[in-house]
């Protein structure tokens, strides 16, 4: 294949993976009540509707209150899994990392069944506490993947440096460990972020007007009306998430110059 | 560093008993004893999965015993756990801390000890001094050099006066010079602290430059241990022999014996060879320097042996030529001769002469084929 034709092929793909957004983006800057593409005059309206109106708001700050408790919880306990995991020698190791990282390949209907099945019963429907648990369900697995790989490449000479040098367990862990595995743990904790901040399938089954999430809202302002607004969120949402990516190019490289 | 650091000097005795370590059903380490007595410079010398890793890491704590005890300074270690036993360790891969910078990696094992920011500063630059790098003190381990990155290893393993010190093998990855140059450092920095010294390695010059004492290991045993003389001059086994310095061994069968000396028979010619202690030693090892070359005369003294070869290569070593043989049964030989002596050109016949109270005595030994260095 000669050069040009190969450049020509690259951009017609990159076209068709952008193509979506770029209509959403220019969508949102609609003047008119639809999703007419291309539009026929731009304005900022759509913008200031999801600002101005109480639903989208408060919808808002319930997935960003959600995600942050997800990012919270399964960052704590995917890297102290991906940590018993890497280290641990015991029976049925291999199934136990298998089952942890499940929820990467399982259908996302599947765990959404489940989870709902199970809260119906529990009354927690539409609760935080229950959006917590099933967006860490399948958060889990990024961190523990980030982590390990991290954990991978760690030099485990190092914590028998310091043991010699006096450090117990828990000096080891504070002082070499988890300084050195840092930007893994990082990058797991913007990957349970997104995660959760854009989930969908699941957080459809469990919602309940008492608490839904600026994802079904969205799903559910698009299947009864045409209005715009969705659009302009969906832009929102996609600055947080490429900006928290972005983030994590930031710190993968730092040489760690601490103290 | 002799000034008002007084804790220095207080080198511990390690003592190995009868320890054993199983990994799987391998045998790493078997039934060794040892004693390291305190401020000695002991070498663990040996080719590479012999055990002498495997047994610094025992005396480190890093691993558990399967059986036997191990004391420092008397103390039976059993259930002290690595951090606690107050030993420094170097390792090959240096193990410094990435994160941290030169001066905070050799903090560190003072801040374990809750040592002020006073006495850190006092001891850190006195043991900068001592391996030489004041100046380096903020770099990060990734801007230093590979001899400079150990001499920091070796600085933070000294800063907290540590009762013994470990050295896995921790010049193997440096080049020749820079190695030969660390050397001389470990030397002159164990004798101005007279602190315990084990070190591994697999390198026998290296064993011989630096060691008060040397332990050959072989398959997970301690083969014989001694000063580099012991082991050139007398050596024990088969092993200890073909693994120190070169060497040419006859095979030969057991015809007589003396009040003095034992006869061999050496494919129809007889040998003498310094008195048996045992029935089954009948092979004889003699070192290049205690043979020398002469044209073939077959003419007799007592106390001198003599048998016939011929000359396969000389090679040229500035200080002497160092001559293959191959002898009467197709064995190899070496010989190391002055630059005065008369020379021999590739394949002349000759013959190999030696006092019979050079050579060395042993058994066959059933591990040889394995290591033969």
């Amino acid at each position: 294949m000669t050069k040009p034709i190969l450049y020509a092929t690259v951009v017609a793909i990159a076209l068709w993976m952008i193509a979506p957004m770029l209509v959403v983006i220019v969508t949102s800057f609609t003047d008119t009540p639809s999703f007419n593409f291309p539009p026929s005059g731009y304005s900022l309206r759509w913008y200031e509707n999801f600002f101005a109106n109480q639903a989208w708001r408060a919808s808002f700050i319930n997935t960003t209150l959600v995600a942050a408790l997800v990012t919270i919880t399964a960052t704590t306990i995917g890297t102290l899994a991906a940590i018993g995991l890497h280290k641990g020698r015991f029976f049925g190791k291999s199934a136990m990392t298998g089952l942890m990282l499940a929820p990467l390949i399982v259908p996302g209907i599947l765990v959404a069944i489940g989870l709902y099945s199970v809260f119906i019963q529990l009354n927690m429907l539409g609760s935080l506490p229950g959006f917590v648990i099933a967006h860490t369900v399948v958060a889990l697995p990024l961190v523990i993947i980030n982590v390990m790989t991290a954990l991978s490449t760690f030099d485990s000479r190092l914590e028998q440096a310091a043991s010699s040098l006096g450090a117990g367990r828990w000096e080891i862990f504070r002082r070499i460990t988890m300084p050195l595995i840092m930007p893994g743990v990082l990058a797991g904790a913007v990957f349970a972020f997104i995660t959760s901040f854009d989930e969908i399938i699941i957080s459809l089954f469990i919602q309940s007007p008492r608490l839904q999430t600026l994802p079904v809202r969205m799903f559910q302002s698009v299947t009864q009306d045409t209005d715009p607004t969705v659009a302009a969120v969906a832009v929102l949402m996609m600055l947080v998430s490429v900006g928290l990516a972005a983030l994590t190019r930031l710190i993968k490289p730092r040489s760690g110059s601490k103290q | 560093m002799t000034t008002n650091n007084a804790k220095s000097g207080a080198g511990m005795r390690v003592e190995l008993q009868a320890i054993n370590k199983r990994y799987a059903s391998i045998d790493a380490v078997k039934d060794v004893n040892l004693i390291i007595e305190a401020g000695e410079f002991m070498t663990f010398l040996g080719p590479s999965g012999s055990g002498k890793t495997t047994t610094l890491n025992l005396i480190a704590g890093f691993a558990d015993l399967n059986s036997g005890a191990i004391l420092i300074g008397g103390q039976p270690m059993q259930s002290v756990p690595a951090h606690k036993r107050n030993l420094g360790v170097v390792f090959q891969s240096y193990a410094l801390f990435p994160h941290m910078s030169v001066w905070n990696n050799i903090a560190f094992p003072l801040e374990q000890r809750q040592h002020s920011k006073t006495e850190q500063r006092e001891l850190i630059s006195q043991v900068l001094k001592l391996v030489e790098l004041n100046g380096f003190e903020s770099r990060m381990p990734s801007e230093l050099s590979g001899g400079q990155q150990q001499r920091v290893a070796l600085a933070r393993a000294l800063v907290f006066n540590p009762n013994v010190l470990l050295l896995d093998e921790p010049l193997g990855a440096l080049d020749k010079k820079l190695r030969e140059w660390l050397q001389g450092e470990l030397k002159r920095i164990h004798s101005s602290l007279g602190s315990t010294f084990i070190f591994v390695t697999h390198d026998q010059e290296e064993a011989l430059s630096l060691s008060d004492r040397i332990a050959i290991f072989n398959r997970g045993r301690i083969e014989q241990v001694g000063t580099g003389q012991d082991l050139y001059e007398r050596p024990e086994t088969l092993f200890v022999g073909q693994f120190l310095g070169d060497s040419t061994i006859l095979r030969g069968i057991r015809s007589g014996e003396s009040s003095h000396s034992s006869i061999l028979d050496f494919g129809g010619v007889s040998v003498t060879a310094p008195k048996a202690r045992r029935a089954s030693q009948n092979i004889l090892l003699l070192r290049p320097e205690k043979i020398s070359l002469t044209a073939p005369t077959g003419a007799a003294e007592s106390g001198v042996n003599r048998i016939p070869a011929t000359v396969s290569q000389r090679t040229y070593l500035g200080s002497s030529w160092r001559y293959d043989v191959t002898l009467g049964d197709g064995k190899p030989g070496i010989v190391r001769q002055g630059p005065a002596e008369r020379m021999f050109e590739p394949g002349a016949q000759v013959d190999l002469v030696w006092s019979a109270a050079d050579g060395v005595l042993l058994d066959a030994d059933d591990s040889s084929g394995a290591s033969a260095a």
